[in-house]
């Protein structure tokens, strides 16, 4: 009986041990390759014993290699400064239109109400590029092409459904009698928004807040095509280390470590909050 | 400090209609409960004071002046909630202080701090002014509710079911306490229950409310010694009151309560008169019937069996049947009986009741 | 009047217009996608070439006709729901397997679970990069280097037309399982011990609990994850735009990449939109049923 339970837990860890591998494994090897030299980062077989060094990142923030000509992408800092403004644009933006978009369809009850909120929710699960498109030619006319602020309107389509879907959840959860409490002890319904629901919803909106902005990070395609030189982001500027004839991988691999390493510090302070946002679905019931 | 009065309110819910007609006066300074089971609309009622349910059809005048059409926060009322409904983000102080601070009052912060600490020490509860809701007990809880709505010193005092959530002992020292509150602090207070005898012990006048209508309004000795229905009599009281079927006959020209073979003399009346041949109730409570061994000498009674009996330690509830009905006895008497030994039922005539069997209405209440 | 009443008193109707007024940015937000999104619908009775702007005709049925007409359409077709589907089946095992081997708490969940949601928070294209690097052909790549210490002969993973749609599988696994596993986690931490206890008492076994209650229970779960991952997946574009952008020899067009290239390679912004607006009509439907299903779901 022991030994099987031993057994059992053995090919418990293994099976985690697997899957971790699995789910890590990439990202250390590209790690390594990031601090691979030219020679090592194309080597045939693979190399995993090398010794480090620092001149991808140097090449792709600063300019200087010490073997290669070619280094494309002194530019970088500018595509994550752009990606922060933009996702932190959008998140913004999202939270000003949403939060009240979600308070109303938690409280109150009005006509369409339910086919207002399944508009808003369906955007989620529209192909982007069927709005991307003509929002291009809309774009074009309108001049907003590669600009800062066209691009914060088109992404409140990636970060905008969610949020009202999921704010409106934690203010549907906070009980009525509080709101009317406040009510009857002389707050109108702004000053009890205000001091009551807000405060209450507080967890839910870090939470919200960070997911949006996470998805506002990550997004690429509304940024191939509706941005350009201006407001190029992380994500467009990474494929550029792969061109036709030649692929900097040792300084794509870089890059992709500086795009990610905000990410990864975000994930392990906040993971609480990520959770709680993704699983909110599923708990709910 | 202000009298309420109902005209005609009509509450919907879609088609659900959940007051009907109501129509009320509460005095000034009264302390004014609603009775009824789940469901009979009282939360709605209050409600509908407080501001937070509209109001379908009707008016609602406070102090003579119409409000069903001003906000909560425009009308002088405070509420303590069946469920407390503190905020569960602030601490005790800030959830007293929190009517204080609205922004309409514009009182100052000192002021505030006086009138927090002196609500909080009459209640008891100023050694937990730092702590949140959730550190609380329920009986401490609802202390807070009490003081968050007493701390303005409201025109209408609105309670809903406040001691229903707390356990029996709890129940009966905040009852007691309520009632001394009540002079201090001399707000007119609608008081909303489910508990006959809390509406007893504590109204000044009690309205009994059924599916959304009012069936009567009087102080507690008048709902229960002349209740003017059976519905009416049969919510106050536990064990409830005993009904036994039977009808109006005349025997030798004088009104009797026939049910089967038995007469019950009845006292002469032209009301009862006129009813002779409808189909009644005998109404008698628990605490007024008699239980003898042997025929007892006084055309008040019936004969009967026992069904089962409890010996309480100071009284006694004795189920007896009664023809076809299950009759609840109530006795300080520590006589044991035996399972269907034969008794009798007896009582006192002026403790006798009949009401109509279709309409419900009182024919014959206490004193007649 | 004493005691402190409020000293502004004046009468107001409900505010009746207060839920529309809140709503109305979002609205305009909303308005500010429909219209796109209707011109899109627009476009695909057209036959708009974006190099000549000025020569748009209103065409009728004719670009779904002739598109509809094409091999290319339909192979576009079931390769998104081959994708798609394989893609769902996977995830929803993957996740509940490791959900199940990490329900039992034990110190360090903490650390495992921030570690769990990385694939998830790096952005999509670039994960697929990293993949393409890790499954670059011959010996060059990571994997069939490890492979060849078990013998296996390098493969072109995204090279191969025959193993191109199984790598895209892969990646997408790789990044979206921890969504399922985060949702099944969360469900199976969850769940009430009662049944459970009931149960052994009973005398049952752990795979009778696991099919009759676990299963049973985790319902929402699984169509929870369902939705949003077969949505996600019928519209994938990122992963397959950086690696073999439809490629080799078409074994991995999709129809929004299918869509892409009509626009933006060809020009053809009216055949561009139709495919769009099939995707978008296969995504509505299942979105519609799912959550409607969900709701069900949830009532029980």
């Amino acid at each position: 009986m022991r030994t099987s339970h031993l057994f059992i837990r053995v090919l418990k860890i293994l099976g985690l041990g697997a899957y971790f591998t699995f789910a890590l494994g990439p990202i250390i090897w590209i790690a390594m390759m990031s601090l691979k030299n030219s020679n090592d980062v194309i080597a045939s077989p693979p190399k995993f014993v090398f010794t480090p060094t620092l001149e991808n990142y140097k090449a792709i923030t600063v300019g200087q290699h010490a073997q290669h000509v070619e280094t494309l992408r002194p530019d970088y800092p500018k595509y994550f400064l752009n990606t922060l403004i933009i996702a932190s644009a959008t998140v913004v933006v999202s939270l000003l239109l949403g939060t009240f978009a979600a308070y109303s369809l938690a409280r109150f009850s009005f006509r369409f109400k339910e086919d207002i909120a399944f508009t808003f929710l369906s955007f989620r699960f529209a192909p982007e590029l069927m709005v991307i498109l003509p929002l291009y030619i809309v774009f074009q006319k309108t001049g907003l092409n590669d600009s800062y602020s066209g691009l914060t309107a088109a992404y409140q389509l990636v970060t905008l459904p969610f949020l009202i879907w999921v704010l409106r959840g934690f203010f549907e959860d906070i009980p009525r009698e509080i709101e009317q409490a406040a009510r009857v002890d002389g707050y109108t319904w702004w000053g009890v928004f205000r001091k009551i629901s807000l405060p209450l919803v507080k967890p839910g909106v870090a939470a919200v807040v960070i997911l949006s902005f996470i998805f506002a990070w990550n997004n690429f395609i509304f940024s191939m095509i509706l941005g350009g030189e201006r407001t190029q982001t992380i994500t467009l500027g990474i494929l550029g280390f792969i061109g036709y004839e030649r692929v900097l991988w040792g300084q794509m691999a870089a890059a992709t470590m500086i795009c990610v390493i905000p990410e990864l510090i975000l994930a392990f302070f906040v993971q609480n909050y990520i959770v709680r946002g993704l699983t909110f679905g599923a708990v709910k019931g | 400090m202000a009298d309420i009065v109902f005209q005609h309110v009509r509450k919907c819910y879609g088609d659900h209609e959940a007051i009907r007609d109501l129509s009320l006066e509460i005095r000034d300074r009264e302390f004014f409960v609603i009775l009824g089971e789940s469901g009979a609309g009282k939360t709605t009622t209050l409600k509908m004071i407080a501001g937070v349910e509209s109001v379908t059809s009707g008016t609602i005048l406070l102090n003579g002046r119409p409000i069903e059409n001003l906000t909560p926060e425009e009308r002088d009322c405070a509420m303590v909630f069946e469920t407390y409904a503190l905020y569960p983000h602030m601490s005790v102080y800030e959830n007293i202080a929190f009517p204080l601070r609205a922004p309409g009052r514009r009182i100052p912060e000192n002021q505030v701090e006086q009138a927090v600490l002196r609500v909080a020490r009459i209640l008891g509860i100023d050694p937990f002014l730092d702590r949140r809701p959730a550190a609380l007990s329920g009986g401490q809880r609802q202390r807070v509710a009490l003081g968050r709505a007493l701390v303005r010193r409201p025109a209408v005092l609105l309670m809903d079911e406040p001691l229903s959530h707390l356990d029996a002992r709890l129940r009966n020292e905040m009852r007691t306490e309520i009632k001394a509150m009540r002079e201090s602090f001399g707000t007119t207070i609608v008081y909303v229950t489910h508990d006959y005898s809390e509406a007893l012990a504590l109204g000044d006048r009690i309205a009994i409310l059924h599916q959304g209508s009012i069936e009567q309004v009087g102080t507690p000795s008048q709902v229960f010694r002349r209740p003017v229905n059976r519905l009416v009599a049969e919510s106050l009281g536990d064990p409830p009151m005993n009904f036994l079927a039977g009808t109006i006959a005349l025997d030798q020209n004088r009104a009797v309560f026939a049910t089967g073979d038995m007469r019950i003399p009845l006292p002469d009346g032209p009301r009862l008169r006129r009813c002779v041949g409808k189909e009644v109730y005998l109404g008698l409570r628990p605490q007024h019937i008699r239980l003898e061994r042997h025929r007892p000498d006084t055309l008040f009674s019936l004969p009967s069996k026992l069904f089962v009996q409890e010996l309480l330690g100071d009284h006694t509830v004795a189920s007896v049947s009664v023809k076809d009905r299950l009759f609840t006895v109530l006795g300080k008497t520590d006589q044991a009986y035996s399972i269907d030994e034969h008794l009798y039922v007896t009582w006192a005539p002026e403790h006798m009741y009949l009401f109509l069997e279709n309409t419900g209405e009182t024919l014959l209440a206490e004193g007649d | 009047m004493t005691g402190y009443a409020l000293r502004t008193q004046s009468p107001n109707p409900p505010h009746r217009s207060l839920p529309y007024l809140l709503t109305l940015p979002a609205l305009l937000a909303l308005i500010g996608i429909l219209y796109p999104f209707v011109l899109g619908v627009y476009y695909t009775f057209t036959n708009y070439i974006l190099t000549e702007p000025g020569n748009i005709r209103f065409v009728g049925l004719t670009n779904y006709i002739e598109i509809f007409k094409t091999l290319d359409f339909w192979k576009a077709f079931s390769l998104t729901f081959v994708f798609a589907g394989s893609v769902v089946i996977i995830e929803l095992a993957l996740g509940l397997g490791v959900a199940l081997l990490l329900k039992d708490a034990f110190p360090g969940v903490r650390i495992l679970r921030s570690l769990l949601i990385i694939p998830m928070m790096i952005p999509p294209i670039v994960s697929a990069l990293m993949w393409k690097v890790i499954l670059l052909p011959t010996d060059q790549g990571v994997l069939n280097h490890i492979l060849s210490f078990v013998r296996f002969p390098p493969i072109a993973w995204l090279g191969d037309s025959a193993t191109a749609l199984l790598s895209l599988i892969i990646i997408d696994v790789w990044i979206y399982s921890p969504f399922a596993i985060l949702i099944f986690l969360a469900g199976l931490q969850s769940l009430p011990k009662e049944p459970y206890e009931a149960a052994k008492v009973d005398g049952a076994s752990g795979w009778f609990m696991f099919r009759k209650l676990t299963l049973p229970l985790l319902t929402p779960c699984i169509v929870l994850v369902t939705l949003f991952r077969l949505i996600d997946s019928l519209k994938v574009f990122d992963i397959i735009y950086a690696t073999t952008k439809g490629g080799p020899a078409g074994a991995t067009v999709t129809l929004h990449i299918q869509s892409y290239f009509e626009a933006i390679r060809w020009f053809r912004m009216g055949r561009g939109m139709v495919y769009l607006f099939v995707l978008w009509f296969l995504c509505f439907i299942f979105s519609k049923a799912l959550s409607r299903l969900w709701t069900k779901v949830l009532m029980r």
